[in-house]
């Protein structure tokens, strides 16, 4: 079935908005325009509106046993709602403007990334995924990482006011760089120059990237991709050399080095815009081939994006943002909501596989990621009332936890083979 | 006895500490993520280890159990112990809790007043005037509140009320859960079983085969048998639901019945039975060979139709023959020139009870056997057959999970603890009534922005109350703002637990 024209405008009036509010928020942490303290969560909330209006007919269309979020696609649309929702709720409630502007980057992203995803058919549900649990299981999915998300955007700006030790955040930032690049291209695009990419292949009409369950297997062939391991190569190496005058603490050495994290920042997003490029000019190159490669590369520009505009303006930054005491403890009480959903997951998700593989835990690899954010949380839950835990530790934990929830959500389809890796095809 | 002492002091100490509590979230969490990460043997599918890993490193893993984390002793350790802290911590704070749930007092400590209060002017002069005004506002407390507990000292009358202090229990609740779930999880890991039966219909069982160990066959007891089993599909072509007819016969008696789907299993004496798999197999094989055989003599020929490994009597009643095997096709290769002989059978020949001899017949050559064997007939090769019925074949996972029960409680003790600790929140309001002033306090150990919000409206209706009792005295007197509150709403200590 494809979505109805109403469903798909809605969704691009809701992409446009978002960009909207995003620039707005960021012009509002910028330049303090009054009359963005006001349009930017209306933009929000609006674009959200309409989001969730372009949900709602789906799920109508496809009928209440099949929700939208069953496939990668809707993963992504649906998740970048929920993110929207949970950032907006705390904007107006806390009447904090600040988390918007890294909230909004993400759900744009999101929602490209949805975009790219040659399969957006409402496609019917395989046997597995056919029970009540796919209504609360994955619905409240979105309640516990948007949270998690938020909450570590807000110890973020803790952090951020209190004020980092700037050498040591490059550091850490070109580190991940790094392992980003290791953990998308790989020992062959770094080493052997060579980055492959999944061929599509065009049945019944439609481009498909993996055999049709059921159906013989249709052999899928794996291409090399032109400029991406130069890029991959260049960006490792811009990180590493970074990363290495940042462990030197003479300051005229390690601000060399800072240097340099921009470059590679830049290498990084020179190769976001190739992939992107490839994945729309060859045809037979779908997102599907590595939408989980390209949604952490994203990620992690946003993130280094960030460390890098706190490594040049940290002061001003910080100067705007509200008391460090308030931060704190807005983060700990998103961290509140969020922990029993979080927990709610890991039962249903038991309950379910219980009824569905008769085993309640079986130490998949989504089960298994899940639980460590759950532990991260927790470990932070109980550092705040232990001495010499809370405060700066607590919201380090928490930013961890950001990375922990993202891994949960793509990194298990990324990198580890497991039961839910059928959830994204 | 002093040295015991001392090595249990130091021991309590040790898993009291909340230190511990973080090291183990810790390092759990670095161990799951190990886990998580690496290829799991129980999880990985035949030949992933060795396709994704070289053997040195799959030496080193197992040197240090990573490629079985989750059942590894350390893996097991840490939880274990994350159980006993859980239960010390529990037990050594038990005090601190107790005095929290104990300690309300009616008499607001007016010399340590909570960050969240308001002062208003008191337009009660006279004892009798505060006694009655404080009555009233006893009451709207209780209406808006909770009932207050009312104390009268030195000429000044205290309201105090409090609403779930029990919600603090909510911790002990929680961790009971956890080490309920830790336990159910041992117990199933000890006792329980997981493996699989393949099914076609009509056929049954009485054994599965167990998942850890490979070829191990367990016996049920009892039997299960398939007596259906079929697939559903979408337009498309893609599987829409599987479904297994499944009986239970225990003792010669059909005891239970259920037609089975992914997501909705069979359950008997606690043995679950899962839609696991589903696939075809080839049943009912037919094959079928023509041969001719020619009498050399007459040259009479007599046609046969035959199967693998049938006895036929030759015509003249003095010999055998019989089919041993097919091929499809026979390369030749004679010093690099290739060439294909095509469709060929074996078999076994023996003429007036003679040792028997291998022969091949190909069927593209009829002359072949002539002109190369003797004997009173040569035989040759006419057609191959090979027709097969598909049979539906269900894959049911077996599995008894003993520790469910206990663990369902625990994941339940676990929730509800959790909402009782987060989302309810342990308040209390304290109401002064004395000569000058009123003074309306409130805490909250948890969301004082909501409480702040209810304890502001508390305040203006006793403002209200005040001014209306104002008018009533016929005072003339000034109220503090209420306004004052919402600077002050928001900054409530919450970090205390």
């Amino acid at each position: 079935m494809t979505p109805s024209p109403l469903s798909v405008a809605l969704l691009n009036y809701a992409t446009l908005g978002y960009l909207a509010s995003m620039t707005v928020y960021i012009l509002y942490w910028v330049a303090r325009k009054r009359w963005a303290y006001v349009t930017a969560p209306t933009l929000l909330g609006l674009s959200a509106a309409a989001h969730a209006g372009s949900l709602i007919d789906r799920w109508i269309m496809a009928g209440l046993y099949r929700p939208p979020w069953t496939n990668l696609y809707e993963s992504l649309v649906y998740f970048s709602l929920g993110l929207a929702v949970v950032a907006l709720v705390v904007d107006l409630r806390f009447k904090l403007r600040y988390v918007g502007s890294f909230v909004t980057p993400l759900v744009f992203s999101g929602l490209g990334l949805a975009y790219l995803v040659p399969v957006k058919e409402i496609t019917p549900l395989v046997p597995s995924l056919q029970s009540w649990w796919i209504l609360s299981h994955s619905c409240l999915a979105a309640f516990a990482y948007s949270g998690f998300i938020v909450a570590s955007v807000v110890a973020f700006l803790y952090l951020v006011k209190t004020g980092m030790n700037p050498r040591r955040l490059g550091l850490a930032t070109a580190l991940t760089i790094l392992a980003t690049m290791l953990l998308v291209g790989g020992k062959s695009a770094l080493l052997n120059g060579q980055y492959l990419m999944t061929e599509q292949v065009f049945v019944n009409g439609k481009w498909r990237q993996n055999p049709i369950p059921g159906s013989d297997p249709i052999k899928f062939f794996e291409i090399a991709v032109p400029y991406l391991p130069q890029l991959f190569m260049a960006t490792a190496g811009l990180a590493l050399a970074s990363a290495v005058l940042l462990l030197i603490k003479t300051e005229k050495v390690w601000k060399k080095g800072r240097d340099l994290l921009v470059l590679a920042l830049i290498s990084n997003l020179a190769l976001i815009g190739t992939m992107i490029w490839i994945i729309a000019d060859y045809q037979s190159i779908g997102i599907g081939s590595n939408p989980y490669s390209l949604t952490l590369l994203i990620l992690m520009a946003a993130v280094a994006g960030f460390a890098v505009a706190y490594l040049y303006r940290g002061d001003a930054m910080a100067a705007k943002l509200p008391e460090a005491q308030r931060l704190e403890k807005l983060s700990y009480q998103v961290t509140l909501f969020a922990f029993p959903f979080m927990t709610l997951i890991l039962i249903t998700g038991a309950i379910w596989a219980h009824e569905a593989w008769g085993r309640y835990w079986g130490w998949d690899p989504k089960e298994t990621t899940a639980l460590v954010t759950w532990l991260i949380y927790a470990g932070y839950l109980h550092g705040r009332f232990t001495p010499g835990w809370s405060g700066k530790r607590a919201a380090i934990v928490s930013v961890i936890g950001f990375f922990s929830v993202i891994f949960t959500y793509l990194g298990t389809n990324l990198v580890l083979s497991g039961l839910h890796s059928y959830g994204a095809k | 006895m002093n040295i015991l002492d001392q090595i249990a002091d130091r021991l309590w100490r040790f898993f009291s500490s909340m230190k511990l509590a973080l090291g183990l979230f810790i390092s759990l969490a670095v161990s799951t993520m190990a886990g998580s990460i690496i290829l799991q043997r129980p999880i990985a599918e035949p030949g992933q280890l060795d396709r994704a890993y070289s053997p040195e490193t799959i030496v080193w893993f197992d040197r240090f159990g990573l490629l079985d984390v989750f059942h590894s002793w350390w893996y097991v350790l840490q939880l274990a112990l994350l159980a006993l802290s859980l239960t010390v911590v529990s037990i050594d704070m038990w005090p601190r809790f107790r005095s929290r749930i104990r300690s309300f007092s009616p008499v607001l400590p007016e010399d340590d007043l909570p960050e969240m209060h308001a002062r208003l002017a008191s337009p009660a002069k006279t004892l009798e005037e505060r006694r009655s005004l404080a009555a009233g506002l006893a009451g709207l407390i209780k209406k808006r509140f909770r009932r207050p507990r009312v104390t009268e000292k030195d000429g000044k009358i205290y309201l105090g009320a409090e609403s779930a202090k029990w919600a603090h229990l909510g911790v002990y609740v929680i961790h009971t859960g956890i080490v309920l779930v830790l336990i159910g999880g041992m117990i199933t890991g000890l006792k329980g079983f997981e493996g699989m039966i393949q099914l076609s219909p009509g056929e049954k069982a009485g054994f599965y085969f167990d998942r850890k160990v490979e070829g191990k066959r367990v016996p049920l007891g009892f039997d299960v048998r398939c007596t259906d089993a079929r697939m559903e599909k979408y337009p498309d072509g893609n599987p829409k639901a599987y479904f297994s007819d499944l009986e239970i016969v225990d003792n010669g008696q059909v005891v239970a019945k259920k037609t089975i789907k992914v997501n909705d299993p069979l359950s008997y004496k606690g043995i679950y039975f899962y839609q696991a798999t589903f696939g075809q197999k080839a049943a009912n094989e037919r094959t079928s060979v023509t041969l001719d055989v020619h009498d050399k003599k007459t040259g009479k020929a007599v046609s046969y139709v035959t199967d693998f490994d049938k006895l036929e009597k030759l015509p003249n009643g003095k010999g055998t023959l019989k089919i041993v095997d097919y091929a499809e096709d026979i390369p030749l290769d004679v010093e690099g020139h290739k060439k294909s002989l095509g469709e060929a059978v074996k078999i076994e020949l023996s003429e007036n009870g003679e040792e028997p001899k291998t022969v091949w017949l190909f069927k593209n050559y009829p002359n072949f056997d002539r002109d190369m064997r003797g004997g009173s007939y040569h035989l040759t090769f006419k057609d191959f057959s090979y027709d097969y019925d598909e049979a539906n074949v269900t894959g049911l996972q077996v599995a008894r999970n003993p520790g469910i029960d206990v663990t369902w409680i625990g994941s339940g003790l676990l929730m509800f603890g959790l909402l009782a600790t987060f989302w309810i929140p342990h308040r209390k309001l304290w109401v002064v009534v004395s000569e000058n002033e009123v003074v309306v306090a409130a805490a909250s150990h948890r969301h004082p922005e909501t409480f702040g919000g209810k304890m502001k409206r508390i305040v203006r209706q006793i403002e209200a109350d005040l001014l209306k009792t104002q008018h009533d005295v016929g005072a003339n007197l000034v109220f503090a703002p209420v306004r004052a509150m919402t600077s002050i709403a928001p900054t409530i200590t919450t970090g205390e637990s």
